[in-house]
């Protein structure tokens, strides 16, 4: 900015409206109506939807209805999906677990030994972006016979051999009237089950505003709550520490009273990719506020998935304290404070405002309930260091009437202390030494990143090592190039940061771009891809590249109907089948580079701190 | 972000930095159409050998950076390892040599060809040198022959060949022996440096573990440091001054076994006595102690040991000598026997009767030493080392005693016999060891056997019995024939001048002349009655003082002797004497009769040398002179360079030192009287070093003639900062750089 | 309703802990050295200046005990120039899971000075004497010295670069100095028509736009200097008194295309630096590496 004399003029952008884009163009009034006959739509009440949204407006633009064939895959366990199915004719059969990954045609990344990766190597082609044909092609023999086909256009990928998995698993088979796929929508949780269309099959597809709006119908929504809150919240919950030793009961009563909430679009890529050319105060307006500063703590708040920040305004202004991801607490502190005051005492109001960055989902759990039927079965080395404080003060004051309880739960069943560990206190957000990293950490949204590559610039000579390095262990291409945001001494590289919210994986037609289930490594099955760039447009990191690949000899291949150039996604893939790990850290000479978790802190934090106190100083 | 980075474009993200070449569009800005920077439309890029892959609109492809790194690395190496080769087959052998060479070998070298230069020291050169001069190996005749004995082909003459590879050139055993000596004596304690043992065996030392070639024309190629030395020692020690081993009584004599000494001069008496001017006491007049009087400074960069006799000696000792060794000294003195004995020795000469009396000179005794009655007879007369054999202790009344003179005067009279009748071949000549007869022979040589013929007729009334002898008479001599004939003519004027006889016939005419004369008893000589029987008043009264000036053989009628009169310094019969002394063996009678006798021992005083030679190894004693036959030492040895020695001494740069000019500086004479000689100075703590090489030091100063030259002295100087003090400063290494190595003591 | 039944199956088959998320959490920094870099310098120091000690001992034990204390330091020298290419292999190899590279760059270090002292127990003198000896220990110190210039340079270049506000990749420098050239002419057309618009026009014809379309000059990429760019800021800023406000703007926007294309500029000169010694390191260290393997076949054929 200081090169500029006078201020940049502004960037004006319209402001995107619903239904702007439609789900599917091609929905006629015909299917409106159609739509509208049958159930649940039929009993839905028109009344309770605003005129802004009528019902058929989210049918028309929320909805499409999808033929499927037999043994189309509509829903692969682990994946992310931003929409929910409902069943109109015909049966899907629904597979929980055990799926081998090759039947959905993904060949896992089997480590190879020295001597593969060493013949690999050295057999790697002259012409960029080589494939052989077999690479590109699903292999049947792999068992599950997928295969790529198109239904109406569509690319999906069909099951041969469905009939037989089906049969051999002995799933759960859905009629019509019901709903798959709708808590992964919902929630942004991945999905829990494969669906396979088990018979001819009519689907409708409600992407997840959609289901939001439908929502506003009581019983609807009651139905879909209900459904949720009896079947999932009680394993969320249990998942949370704090809550490990809590009894059955008064898990019921929090079942009951705790308020789902989510926060934001689920594609927020989309309208970051227009907020991130607006200046930093006006990205953090913009941000949906969670919990305000300054008001009372009415509820603890849990973020059950997404990203959040902690801010209090500065200036006039926000200044960012620290951003919170799956399973951090918000208002912890205050709300302690307010049950154990004393009469006379004032209750603290909340010091931070929480906002949401991109989608974000939480749990919020009335601070009675939590007086009543947590606080006195959390141990208080699980609480943070402010809390304990309060806690021993009002325990010195008033005895220990609360403390023969805390006693009794002392040692919780042996089960229950396995899958929860020791004791941690709750998590109440990641900090930065220096406010200016994590600001620009946040509000470039890095803190997605599990594995992100981070260049510190005062080590690194610029030999382009790494991506050579990248490009031989790649057969010759490099899957990212040394440029990406800078702040101070530190680059964030665009190659892929194996996101742990990976919005390219919405809206992957076959499933090509899937995650390792063990590793997390997002990963292009390039044998489903159909290149049809979905994922590069969506990655908000740019770390995504369609490239047209040629066979070996150098000639890119055509497709057969087209006779377009063919084209795949590329992508950063950890170098998961070398025995060297990732090639780009074990290249770099200067050790400039590495991989870091940045949707913690303390990774960077220490990695900045190795660097030596210089390092660490503010440019 | 910034604003102008926002204006521009972000550059195409197909970055290959692997490639070597890139699209040619993101180059090509100066192009007429410079929106056309960078936009290509293909997206396969070019392919690896630079060719533009895209058929619409072609470009072309700009190397990369790795491209570009690529060929400059090649055109460097290819210039690099060009230039090895080609210097490599341009300059040959010059081009590797490693550094120069030392001056002296590379003018040897410079003749040879270039390329078989490295072949002529290093083996494995040979197969190179052939290579570059295609022409078979330099040399072919010591192919495969190692470095050490290329060196030697050169340097055989500075050392023993097959010693060339030990320790200091000497034989294992010798080495052992030199190491228990040094582990007995006192400063085998001093251990304080620690070093490693030696990286070879003491019989495979190569030239090359300390001659280091190829440092340059001016390089010092013996140079060792003293940890190098030391490293095979047992004994080590630091710097000279601190703990360097006292020197004990080098640079003196120590009177200890094998010393040599050359000629006995008493520094301290001289000092002392004969030229007081050194002790306060005595006046100015007194005279001044030179030492360059006799130690004139040489050429040879240090001193004569002496100078001739006459101006060193002379002038103070040849009165007292003249008197000295002008003693006499018999040949034959016939004893006189008691009546007793008459019949038994008969003929025996009448004067020679009496009672049991005469004493036997030592070359009387080695004359009849011959045969084991006479040694038995001897021995029976007197004890063995006897100082003197006389017959006086002869008791008349015993009969073996008598039967013992008897056999001595006969083989006495056989003797003479023996010899007036073969003279210088007589068989006790003949059958004596060489070296002897040598001598014997050289003293008799002014002792013509007429005279003993004479001597016999005269004393026995007969001549020498040689019937049995007769035919083995050998031809005389032709000297004595003449002087005979010449003699017998000037006695009665017979006609035959001796001039026109050539000596054949005169020989002839001797023998004819002389066997009338000895069988018949017609000569003319005959018939002169004083001759028969010899009368009082014919009798030859000998005054060899007063006629024998220059010395020599007489004949003393009236003791019945053979004698010698010798004259002063250097008398060739004395000389021969004492070597014939010096070279008999050290526990016989008659080698101590010899040096007590007079004359003898008045020149064995002076020259001990001359009379027990050092340098007469047990070796040559045992095979009997068949060696090298021992050195009589008459003369003293030149001070100097002892190739045989450890240590090594020039007094040519100390000299040049104003307060180490006058000798006295170093070598402080000892103010004692000769009685209390080596009360100092045990031979223990004398330096081993000095010692264990063959023990005799250039200097046969005798070493309680001087005190001790203190260590202290010589380090005043010799410091690492001033003069050095390095190991090879004072010590050689090739100990035997003379092949004769006879006092090696070993067997060749 | 089967949706239930549906759950219930979930909840019986999946445990819970991966309702939320399925994957096990990555490490969190790969590529991080174990210890801090004062640290790992101590500890490479400590072992060089021990193995140099050792080294040294060996070499007067074995000088003292009159054995051949070149062919030890030789060999040792030999062992260390293998063990020193080895990182161009490693850097080549990088499939294998061997050390990664930044820990053979350390060994590559500290070798390199080690042999520097094994070196100058093999030949006393700066150069050798005799022209192929010679030779050898000119491309020796030449191969060092490059070495030591490049990681002197490899540790201060990159803060000077980290400090500029572009960081262009080197093989596309060029490239975004035709952008500029090209912005820098938009600029120029979009002027509006005025008076003063000659004033900037004829300057940037004049002066400028020869400043964009040309390379950078050699003794700029010899000696890199901020002077043209202050130079250049200067002049612009003297236009100022000629034009008025609208106008300046485009003013402003040319000073910061200078100040971007000085950057590249900049860039350019280092990126030539960083790569250009590296260059020269391996190309004298592969000659090196030939003269010295003559250099062995002759001295362990001479030496007896």
């Amino acid at each position: 900015m200081e090169r500029f004399l006078t201020p940049a003029p502004p960037t004006l952008v319209r402001r995107p409206e619903r239904w702007d884009q439609p789900l599917d163009p091609s929905v006629t009034d015909a299917d409106v109506a159609w739509l509208r006959s049958r159930q649940p739509f039929a009993s839905l009440d028109h009344g309770s939807f605003p005129k802004t949204t009528p019902l058929d407006g989210v049918l028309r633009n929320d909805c499409r209805i999808l033929r499927c064939e037999p043994g189309e895959v509509l829903v692969r366990e682990g994946d992310y999906g931003g929409s929910a199915f409902l069943v109109l004719a015909g049966e899907v059969g629904v597979i929980v677990g055990g799926l081998p990954a090759a039947y959905l045609g993904r060949q896992p990344a089997q480590k190879l030994s020295w001597i593969q990766s060493l013949s690999r190597w050295w057999s790697r082609s002259p012409h960029a972006e080589a494939r052989s044909i077999d690479e590109i092609s699903l292999d049947n023999t792999s068992g599950g016979g997928a295969s790529l086909g198109a239904v109406d256009d569509r690319p999906v990928l069909l099951l041969q051999d469905y009939s037989a998995i089906l049969n051999a698993r002995g799933p759960t088979r859905l009629g019509p009237g019901e709903m798959f796929g709708e808590v992964a929508a919902m929630y942004r949780t991945p999905h829990a089950a494969t669906v396979i269309a088990s018979t001819e099959a009519t689907v409708v597809e409600i992407r997840w505003q959609g289901l939001r709006l439908l929502r506003r119908d009581r019983r609807f929504a009651d139905q879909l709550e209900q459904h949720y809150r009896s079947h999932w919240l009680r394993l969320h919950l249990g998942e949370i520490s704090l809550l490990r030793h809590v009894p059955a009961g008064s898990l019921d009563r929090i079942v009951g009273s705790v308020g789902l909430r989510s926060y934001g679009r689920m594609e927020w890529n989309a309208d970051f990719r227009q907020a991130r050319k607006l200046a930093a105060r006006e990205q953090i307006e913009r941000e949906p506020v969670v919990a305000m500063e300054g008001h009372a703590p009415t509820d603890l708040i849990i973020i059950r998935s997404g990203f959040a920040r902690t801010s209090q305004s500065y200036g006039s202004g926000h200044r960012t304290t620290a951003y919170l991801g799956c399973g951090h607490f918000f208002g912890l502190d205050e709300i302690v404070q307010a049950i154990h005051r004393q009469d006379d005492q004032p209750a603290i109001p909340l010091q931070h405002s929480l906002r949401a960055i991109g989608f974000l989902d939480t749990l919020q759990i009335p601070i009675e309930t939590f007086a009543t039927e947590i606080l006195p079965y959390v141990r208080q080395s699980e609480l943070p260091e402010s809390c304990q404080r309060t806690l021993r003060a009002a325990r010195s004051r008033r005895g220990t009437t609360g403390a023969d309880r805390r006693e009794s739960v002392r040692d919780p069943d042996p089960t229950q202390s396995q899958t929860s560990g020791s004791d941690h206190p709750a998590r109440t957000g990641h900090q930065l030494d220096h406010t200016g990293q994590m600001e620009f950490i946040v509000q470039n949204r890095l803190l997605n990143g599990r594995q992100a590559m981070v260049i510190d610039l005062n080590r690194c000579t610029r030999c382009d090592d790494c991506v050579r390095a990248c490009g031989e262990t790649h057969d010759g291409n490099p899957r990212f190039v040394r440029e990406g945001l800078t702040h101070g001494h530190l680059q964030f590289v665009q190659a892929c940061m194996q996101c742990s919210d990976p919005v390219c994986m919405l809206g992957c037609p076959t499933g090509a771009i899937h995650r390792h289930p063990t590793t997390g490594v997002v990963q292009i099955q390039e044998s489903i891809c159909v290149g049809c760039g979905i994922c590069a447009a969506s990655c908000p990191y740019e770390s995504i590249r369609m490239a047209t690949i040629s066979d070996r000899s150098g000639n890119p291949y055509r497709d057969s109907r087209t006779h377009q150039t063919v084209s795949k996604a590329t992508k950063c893939d950890m170098c998961q089948s070398q025995p060297s790990g990732p090639a780009c850290v074990a290249s770099c000479p200067h050790d400039a580079l590495v991989r870091i978790d940045l949707t913690q802190s303390r990774p960077l934090q220490a990695f900045l701190e190795q660097r030596g106190p210089w390092q660490r100083r503010e440019p | 972000m910034r604003r102008d980075e926002h204006e521009l474009p972000a550059a195409p993200k197909n970055d290959r930095p692997g490639d070597r070449y890139q699209c040619g569009r993101l180059l090509n800005v100066d192009s007429s159409d410079p929106r056309a920077a960078g936009l290509c439309s293909c997206e396969l890029g070019p392919t690896r050998t630079g060719r533009c892959q895209s058929e619409r609109d072609r470009c072309h492809p700009a190397l990369t950076w790795c491209g570009r790194a690529r060929r400059l690395r090649i055109a460097l190496f290819v210039l690099g390892v060009g230039a090895l080769i080609a210097a490599g087959y341009g300059f040959g052998s010059t081009f590797f040599k490693p550094g120069e060479l030392s001056r002296p070998h590379a003018q040897i070298l410079s003749g040879t060809m270039e390329s078989q230069r490295c072949a002529a020291c290093h083996v494995q050169a040979e197969f190179s040198s052939w290579l570059l001069s295609a022409s078979g190996p330099s040399d072919p005749n010591h192919f495969g022959a190692d470095q050490v004995d290329r060196c030697l082909e050169c340097h055989h003459t500075q050392m023993p060949v097959d010693l060339a590879r030990h320790a200091h050139n000497l034989p294992l055993d010798r080495l052992d022996s030199i190491r228990l000596e040094l582990a007995s004596s006192p400063s085998s304690s001093l251990r304080n440096v620690w070093l490693p043992s030696p990286s070879f065996a003491m019989d495979e030392v190569a030239c090359s573990a300390c001659h280091r070639e190829h440092r340059g024309t001016d390089a010092n190629l013996s140079m060792v440091s003293d940890a190098q030395c030391q490293t095979c020692h047992t004994a080590r020690f630091g710097s000279f001054a601190t703990s360097h081993p006292p020197l004990g009584f080098w640079p003196y004599r120590d009177d200890g076994e094998g010393t040599r000494i050359s000629i006995e001069f008493n520094h301290t008496s001289h000092w002392t006595k004969h030229f007081p001017a050194a002790n306060p006491a005595a006046g100015a007049a007194a005279v001044k102690f030179d030492c360059r009087r006799c130690h004139t400074p040489t050429s040879a960069d240090d001193f004569s040991r002496v100078t001739d006799y006459a101006t060193a000696c002379g002038q103070c000792h040849d009165q007292p000598l003249q008197q000295e060794a002008g003693g006499r000294f018999d040949l034959f003195a016939l004893p006189t026997l008691g009546d007793r004995s008459r019949a038994a020795v008969s003929p025996w000469p009448q004067g020679a009767l009496g009672f049991y009396d005469g004493e036997l000179s030592a070359l009387t005794l080695w004359m009849i030493d011959g045969d084991q009655a006479t040694r038995k007879a001897i021995a029976g007369l007197a004890p063995a080392g006897a100082s003197r054999i006389s017959l006086a202790s002869v008791d008349p009344s015993q009969p073996e005693q008598r039967e013992a003179a008897e056999t001595i005067a006969t083989a006495i009279r056989s003797a003479i016999d023996d010899l007036s009748v073969r003279g210088g071949a007589s068989r006790r000549l003949t059958s004596a060891p060489p070296y002897e007869t040598q001598r014997v022979r050289s003293m008799l040589s002014g002792l013509p056997p007429q005279w003993l013929w004479d001597a016999r007729q005269r004393w026995f009334g007969e001549p020498p019995s040689v019937a049995s002898s007769q035919a083995s008479l050998p031809p005389r001599r032709a000297g004595h024939a003449f002087w005979l004939a010449s003699d017998r003519n000037r006695s009665n004027g017979d006609s035959g001048a001796p001039s026109d006889r050539d000596p054949d016939d005169s020989d002839d005419n001797d023998l004819l002349g002389l066997d009338p004369l000895t069988l018949g008893g017609s000569d003319p000589l005959a018939d002169q009655p004083q001759m028969s029987t010899p009368s009082k008043a014919s009798r030859v009264e000998a005054n060899p003082e007063a006629t024998l000036f220059a010395g020599g053989w007489y004949r003393d009628d009236r003791r019945m002797a053979i004698t010698y009169q010798a004259f002063g310094h250097a008398d060739p019969v004395l000389k021969a004497a004492v070597e014939l002394a010096s070279g008999l063996p050290e526990a016989s009678d008659i080698r101590r009769q010899l040096l007590s006798s007079g004359p003898v021992a008045a020149c064995a005083r002076c020259h001990p040398g001359a009379a027990s030679p050092a340098d007469q190894s047990p070796h040559d004693l045992a095979v009997g002179y068949k060696g090298v036959p021992p050195r009589s030492n008459w003369k003293a040895h030149p001070v100097g360079v002892d190739r045989a020695s450890f240590t090594k001494f020039a007094h040519r740069p100390h000299l040049n030192l104003p307060e180490l000019a006058d000798c006295s500086a170093c070598h402080t004479v000892a103010p004692v009287s000769s009685g209390q000689r080596s009360t100092f100075g045990q031979p223990s703590d004398a330096d081993p070093v000095t010692q264990v090489s063959g023990s005799n030091h250039p200097s046969g100063l005798r070493r309680d003639d001087f005190l001790p030259v203190s260590k202290a002295l010589c380090a005043a100087c010799h410091t690492s900062s001033a003069a050095g003090d390095s190991c090879t400063k004072c010590h050689r290494y090739h100990v035997s750089e003379s092949p004769d190595r006879s006092w090696l003591g070993q067997t060749p | 309703m089967t949706a239930n039944a549906l759950a219930e199956n979930v909840t019986r088959q999946r445990c819970p802990r991966s309702v939320s998320d399925p994957v096990q959490p990555p490490p969190t920094i790969i590529g991080q050295p174990r210890y801090t870099f004062a640290l790992r310098r101590w500890i490479a120091i400590g072992i060089t200046a021990a193995a140099s000690a050792a080294l040294i001992w060996g070499h007067d034990l074995i000088r003292h005990s009159l054995g051949r204390e070149a062919v030890f330091s030789g060999s040792v020298l030999a062992g260390c120039l293998l063990l020193l290419m080895l990182l161009g292999v490693r850097r080549r190899l990088i499939v294998l899971p061997l050390w990664p590279v930044s820990v053979w760059l350390q060994i590559h270090l500290y070798t390199g000075l080690f042999a520097c002292i094994a070196f100058w127990l093999h030949v006393p003198t700066w150069i050798a004497s005799g022209w192929f000896e010679g030779g050898l220990a000119m491309l020796f110190l030449s191969v060092s010295a490059s070495g030591f210039y490049g990681i002197l340079l490899s540790r201060s270049a990159p803060r000077k670069l980290t400090g500029l506000s572009v960081q262009p990749r080197f093989d596309r420098i060029v490239w975004h100095r035709g952008q500029l050239a090209i912005a820098a002419d938009e600029a120029i057309s979009a002027l509006p028509e005025s008076a003063d618009r000659c004033v900037i026009e004829t300057y940037y014809r004049r002066t400028l736009k020869p400043y964009f379309a040309s390379r950078p000059s050699w003794h700029y990429l010899l000696h890199p200097t901020g002077v043209q760019r202050r130079r250049l800021l200067a002049e612009l800023n003297e236009l100022g008194r000629y034009i008025d406000r609208d106008v300046s703007s485009t003013r402003d926007r040319l000073a910061a295309f200078i100040r971007h294309r000085d950057d590249l500029d900049y860039h350019r000169a280092m990126g030539y630096r960083l790569r250009g010694w590296l260059v020269i390191h391996t190309a004298a260290s592969l000659v090196l590496a030939g003269w010295s393997l003559v250099h062995v076949v002759i001295a362990t054929g001479m030496i007896h």
